[in-house]
């Protein structure tokens, strides 16, 4: 008998995993994501955050499409990523470039963004409470600017863009209002009018069902149980999302981001996460900030970690109404926008694939 | 929101000249890639973990313009192949399977040893016993704190040496 474990882990583990090489990765690719898989990727640990949610129990938030690998002719598994499809297809039809306003973020922090959250707080707080029932769904409807893919990893360098090229997508999706094991839908929408879908479930193995979510995967009966006291709310998700990321307070920030833009909360937690967020130290005042779709709005910004002076996380709020209107993230030091998003429209429905009137 | 302009077009962090991404990029893999394929072959075994890793990789190339601002890439990477992994079902006796016959000198049990462990367990004890990893480090790639994957660590160890009946120290 060898004696030592650590040698023979070792062996073991030598012997039977081959080293990826670039030609696995070139046979893995086109892997096609969709937007809101992106999103999940980025919100979680991107600028750093984690697709897992930290009890490891609950899946990525929306980003429950898993399966990325949905190459056209293939036979993926059970939930296709098809949305992913429309990122593939979409055309490029906008040019968010270099924009000068987003280099100037107020030099004066906190006391205007906080000033700007509590007013915003108040506002969200106002709002009636929706009457929802469990066999509802939570329909959020974006439009995002997202990254083009990279050319095919064969293709010759190309020359050094002196702007990123964004993609127009629009993101429907369908999230269940009581149980995330029911079956949603995320359904994209290219510029060019390419629509795919695909459904979503955290129903598998190790799932317990029925279940309401958790911070990454929320369902509106979920966010009824948060707190709405802010501090409350502000150290549950500095505990669930602890070791993500590599600043606890940019991932508050985004987690917040996240919950306020892709979910419809009631309107005491939307506010409690309003002030939350004003709680979060190194938050600034963005007095100019554009959406998704070019709409001009005021943000409040957190700068994570990351080369080129970190990366700018903005919400951006309407200034006529101190509605959330959407998001953008930004080079600090460049101003360069590197995603962005729109919010075009939440409500609950009772169908999934059922828009809300007068959306369309 | 407008183009060009006056602003400056500095939009890549790695210095160097134009279009060099791929490079950059095969770099990142060379030096990345191995602890990343570690990590997720732990967690999903042999065959499992090294798709989660090549599809992790190809996901960060696709998205490289954007994802190498990241300050902690392996690290979000070991996530994105978490998302991977987590859909597939190899056999759990399986995966750590490395065929019949082969020129080996650990105990034959070890495999399916390695399989009952919890899958923290199997990352902290293949990364930090098997490769000698720093439980910083492990904390670093897989975003779990040094102090608990120091705990998965010693009850994988003292799991692994019961279901073996071996004993390391002796």
């Amino acid at each position: 008998m060898k004696a030592d474990l650590s040698e023979q882990i070792h062996e073991l583990m030598e012997l039977g995993a081959r080293r990826v090489t670039m030609a696995d990765i070139k046979n893995q690719a086109p892997v096609k994501v969709s937007f809101l898989q992106r999103a999940a990727a980025r919100s979680r640990l991107g600028r750093s955050r984690l697709i897992l949610a930290s009890g490891g129990a609950s899946a990525s938030r929306f980003g429950r499409v898993i399966n990325l690998r949905g190459r056209p002719g293939r036979p993926s598994g059970a939930i296709v990523g098809a949305a992913a499809g429309a990122v593939a297809l979409a055309t490029i039809v906008t040019v968010i470039g270099i924009t000068s306003q987003g280099s100037h973020t107020h030099p004066a922090v906190n006391k205007g963004a906080i000033q700007l959250l509590s007013k915003v707080a108040d506002a969200a707080g106002r709002q009636p409470s929706p009457h929802v029932r469990d066999s509802q769904y939570m329909y959020v409807e974006t439009t995002a600017a997202v990254p083009p893919s990279p050319a095919p990893l064969t293709n010759k360098p190309k020359p050094f863009p002196r702007h990123i090229q964004l993609k127009m997508i629009t993101s429907q999706v369908w999230v269940p209002v009581d149980n995330v094991c029911r079956t949603g839908l995320e359904r994209g929408t290219t510029a060019n009018g390419q629509t795919s879908s695909s459904t979503f479930s955290a129903q598998g193995p190790g799932m317990k069902c029925p279940n309401i979510g958790g911070l990454n995967d929320p369902t509106y009966r979920l966010l009824q149980t948060l707190p709405t006291n802010p501090h409350a709310l502000l150290a549950l998700i500095y505990r669930v999302e602890r070791g993500h990321g590599p600043s606890p307070a940019q991932e508050a920030f985004v987690t917040i981001g996240d919950l306020l833009r892709n979910t419809i909360a009631p309107p005491n937690v939307t506010a409690a996460l309003y002030r939350a967020a004003a709680l979060i130290p190194g938050v600034t005042l963005v007095p100019d900030a554009t959406d998704a779709t070019g709409r001009h709005g005021v943000a409040v910004a957190r700068i994570g970690p990351g080369v080129d002076g970190g990366v700018r996380e903005e919400l951006i709020f309407s200034k006529a109404n101190l509605q959330l209107i959407g998001e953008r993230t930004v080079i600090a030091r460049t101003g360069v926008t590197t995603t962005a998003t729109a919010i075009i429209a939440r409500a609950f429905v009772d169908h999934r694939g059922q828009v809300p009137p007068g959306t369309h | 929101m407008h183009a060009a302009g006056g602003a400056r077009p500095a939009v890549r962090p790695v210095p160097g000249k134009a279009g060099d991404d791929q490079a950059v990029f095969e770099r990142f893999v060379e030096e990345a890639g191995p602890r990343l394929g570690r990590a997720l072959a732990a967690l999903y075994g042999f065959e499992d973990g090294r798709d989660a890793t090549a599809e992790a990789l190809a996901y960060a190339w696709e998205n490289w313009q954007r994802l190498q601002h990241i300050a902690n890439l392996p690290g979000y990477l070991f996530r994105v192949g978490q998302t991977r992994g987590r859909r597939r079902r190899q056999p759990l006796p399986e995966l750590f399977d490395i065929g019949v016959g082969g020129d080996y000198s650990f105990e034959p049990g070890l495999p399916k040893a390695l399989a009952t462990l919890t899958q923290r367990q199997r990352l902290a004890v293949v990364l930090v016993h098997g490769y000698g990893y720093t439980l910083r480090e492990v904390a670093e790639l897989t975003g779990i704190r040094p102090t608990t994957v120091q705990n998965h660590l010693s009850r994988g160890l003292a799991r692994l040496r019961g279901l073996m009946g071996v004993n390391d120290e002796g």
